[in-house]
């Protein structure tokens, strides 16, 4: 079973060269072991939450009672994803430094968002019962069509996403374990499923915070691996820059658009992943918010410590002649871990890559859910009344239906997966995040911001995966359809100017003036 | 594009919009720019680097703005500008570096230097840190947040506090 890109996929576009084969199976005791207890403290964190879960502001806000670092921890751990450990340092070895450009925003992107949305979206929480993305687009535009649009977007692309993750959450585990990628969707997806449906996205986030701390103490760790075995930065650098300039050149072997493209679409794109922003209605303090760019940034450098380090010093030791050229290069994480760190450590990676998948999974199922139970049935005028139970009941069938995908689709789950990003960022960038912060925007902005983005992404990705239309090298339609979306709900607004002071309630106006 | 334009001064928040639109459109005509004949012409990649560079800036402007004022802010956001804007210039404008002498600076050759460190590192000491200084007083203080609580008790039909 082979599917190109899988652990790239729902980040990168077609200007990234694809993947083509399995993980290398690394079944070893201490391992295995580590896995065991990684899955044994998770399942405990899902059982404590399951308990604490009584309501549906709990299964899909925690309640709004979690502090700074649990915010910080589990933004971070939904960030990164099994791609930072596998895909990303696969690409940096593929493409040079072309692929930092998809990290690089990362000093800008969590002050951006702490301006543009942490505050709004919370203080929304403190006048409105929202507890999703598009019940925030539908109170700020008065408009149940927008949120009934922006709840199908997500709905789409969290289905993508979700059969992506597994299938890959499947590789890893049958990496580790040896049992098959079958047996490992099922079992990774049954562990998530145990503690997502019992404890929401309590059980999300305190995973989060322990996968998370994990994730950043690893990745330190295996980055100081790295530069001993490429005889530190400079080392590295010389023996790239003997055999392959253009790998360390600014672009990598990007061309400078195409670069400049990932640094657009995931600088601004990041404002609109739901995974992500959701938590924002969820702090207990949202003075507490002062802290939160400088504390989440500093986390989400430290884990990219490893996407560079192993990506460059694996290039460097395959030039060396030390390890063989890579003919897949997402093994470039499995390979280095396995010559030249201690078996703790790469058992601990290992780890950390399904649980970094897991609590990625694990917020889509919780998003997906609530777009299903609350969002779409809002939006044809119908309310579920109990949510707690739905929200359960949408878990299991979102998950159940993205574990088939992911076993029998066959290529489909790759493309699925391809436009993730994308379509978040395309439909919800400009409708919440510069809707939240201009009154001029109006319904008709956002409603049609949201179909653009909507439209563009379906059509041009469906074209470009069957290879029927290309668009030249640089453009991605993520960039493309989230450029046109912004300039459209800009347009749109202006356009239909005179209704603006229409779809605002009061609360609403209090919020965007605090 | 602005209705609160009621502090002395330029209107930052107005004029934070004009440059997110300004930039998408900017970021738009270099896409398209590379559907013409011959490739994409040499200002394109000039173009997107000012483009993306302003338009992540410019909305953290359009949040930050309270009644059309980013107040000190203006100082952490310019030098974001100039170094995001200014490091993808240099970047553009130095020659590649060469493989037989490799000049390192702080590992790296200087232009994947001014990448890593410049852009994705830099920004870090700025912006969180603006952020965080400047949260009580330009983004949410405990008065803020009574404001809001009490408009949420008034849209539910009670009396505030």
């Amino acid at each position: 079973m082979s599917f190109p890109g899988l652990l790239s996929a729902g980040i990168l576009s077609a200007a990234v060269p694809a993947q083509v084969e399995e993980l290398p199976h690394v079944v070893e005791p201490t391992i295995v072991w580590v896995a065991i207890a990684y899955f044994a403290i998770v399942t405990v964190i899902g059982a404590w939450a399951t308990r604490r879960t009584r309501t549906a502001g709990d299964f899909f806000l925690a309640g709004k009672g979690i502090g700074l670092i649990a915010l910080s921890l589990s933004v971070m751990s939904a960030t990164l994803s099994g791609f930072t450990f596998i895909g990303g340092p696969g690409l940096v070895y593929s493409i040079g430094l072309g692929a930092m450009f998809i990290v690089l925003p990362a000093a800008l992107t969590n002050a951006m968002g702490a301006w543009a949305l942490a505050k709004r979206l919370r203080l929304m929480a403190e006048v409105r019962r929202t507890i999703t993305l598009p019940d925030a687009i539908g109170a700020r535009y008065r408009s149940p069509l927008a949120q009934g649009l922006a709840g199908v977007s997500i709905l789409v692309a969290v289905i993508g996403y979700m059969a992506t993750n597994i299938l890959a959450l499947g590789l890893v585990i049958d990496a580790v374990f040896g049992i098959g990628v079958g047996w490992g969707i099922w079992l990774g997806m049954g562990i998530t499923m145990a503690y997502a449906v019992g404890g929401g996205i309590v059980a999300g986030i305190y995973t989060d915070v322990f996968q998370g701390s994990l994730m950043a103490v690893a990745s330190v760790l295996v980055f100081l691996f790295t530069l001993q075995a490429g005889g530190g930065l400079s080392g590295i650098s010389e023996t790239i820059l003997a055999a392959d300039p253009g790998f360390l050149g600014p672009w990598g072997h990007l061309t400078p658009i195409a670069a400049l493209s990932f640094f657009f679409v995931f600088g601004m794109g990041s404002l609109g992943q739901p995974h992500v922003i959701h938590k924002f209605y969820m702090l207990r303090d949202p003075l507490k918010l002062r802290w939160y760019p400088l504390v989440t940034t500093f986390a989400l450098i430290v884990a990219m410590l490893l996407y560079f380090g192993v990506g460059v010093a694996v290039k460097a030791l395959t030039v060396e002649g030390a390890l063989d050229p890579l003919t897949n290069p997402d093994n470039a994480t499995p390979i280095f871990l396995l010559n030249y760190t201690p078996l703790i450590l790469a058992a601990l990676v290992f780890s950390g890559v399904a649980a970094a998948i897991m609590s990625t999974v694990n917020s889509f199922m919780n998003i997906g859910a609530a777009a299903m139970m609350h969002d779409i049935p809002v939006s044809l005028g119908k309310r579920i009344d109990n949510e707690l139970l739905w929200g359960r009941i949408c878990t299991v069938v979102i998950s159940v239906a993205a574990a088939l995908l992911a076993q029998h689709s066959g290529m489909l789950v790759a493309f699925l997966g391809v436009f993730g990003w994308g379509l978040f960022a395309s439909t919800l960038v400009p409708a919440l995040a510069i809707g939240l912060n201009w009154k001029g925007a109006t319904r008709a902005g956002a409603i049609a911001s949201i179909g653009t983005g909507l439209a563009i992404t379906l059509v041009f990705e469906t074209l470009a995966f069957f290879e029927l239309y290309s668009f030249p090298v640089g453009v991605t339609v993520s960039g493309l359809s989230l450029v046109l979306s912004i300039l459209i709900f800009f347009g749109v607004s202006w356009l239909s100017r005179e209704t603006a002071a229409d779809t605002l309630d009061p609360d609403i106006r209090v919020v965007m003036e605090a | 594009m602005s209705d609160s334009a009621q502090s002395p001064g330029p209107d930052m928040h107005r004029w934070a919009l004009l440059l997110v639109f300004a930039s998408a459109l900017a970021i738009g005509v270099a896409y398209a720019s590379a559907f013409l004949p011959g490739g994409t012409p040499g200002w394109a990649p000039w173009l997107f680097m000012m483009g993306t560079s302003v338009i992540m800036v410019a909305m953290m402007a359009v949040g930050a703005a309270r009644r059309g004022s980013i107040g000190r802010l203006w100082i952490p956001f310019s030098m974001v500008i100039v170094i995001v804007m200014g490091g993808f210039g240099v970047v553009l404008a130095l020659p590649p570096a060469d493989p037989g002498d490799p000049n390192l600076w702080l590992g790296l050759p200087p232009r994947a230097a001014v990448i890593m460190y410049g852009i994705g590192f830099l920004p870090y000491f700025l912006v969180p840190v603006a952020y965080a200084w400047t949260f009580d007083e330009l983004t949410l203080g405990e008065g803020d947040l009574e404001r809001v609580r009490d408009e949420a008790l008034r849209a539910r039909g009670d009396t505030p506090r």
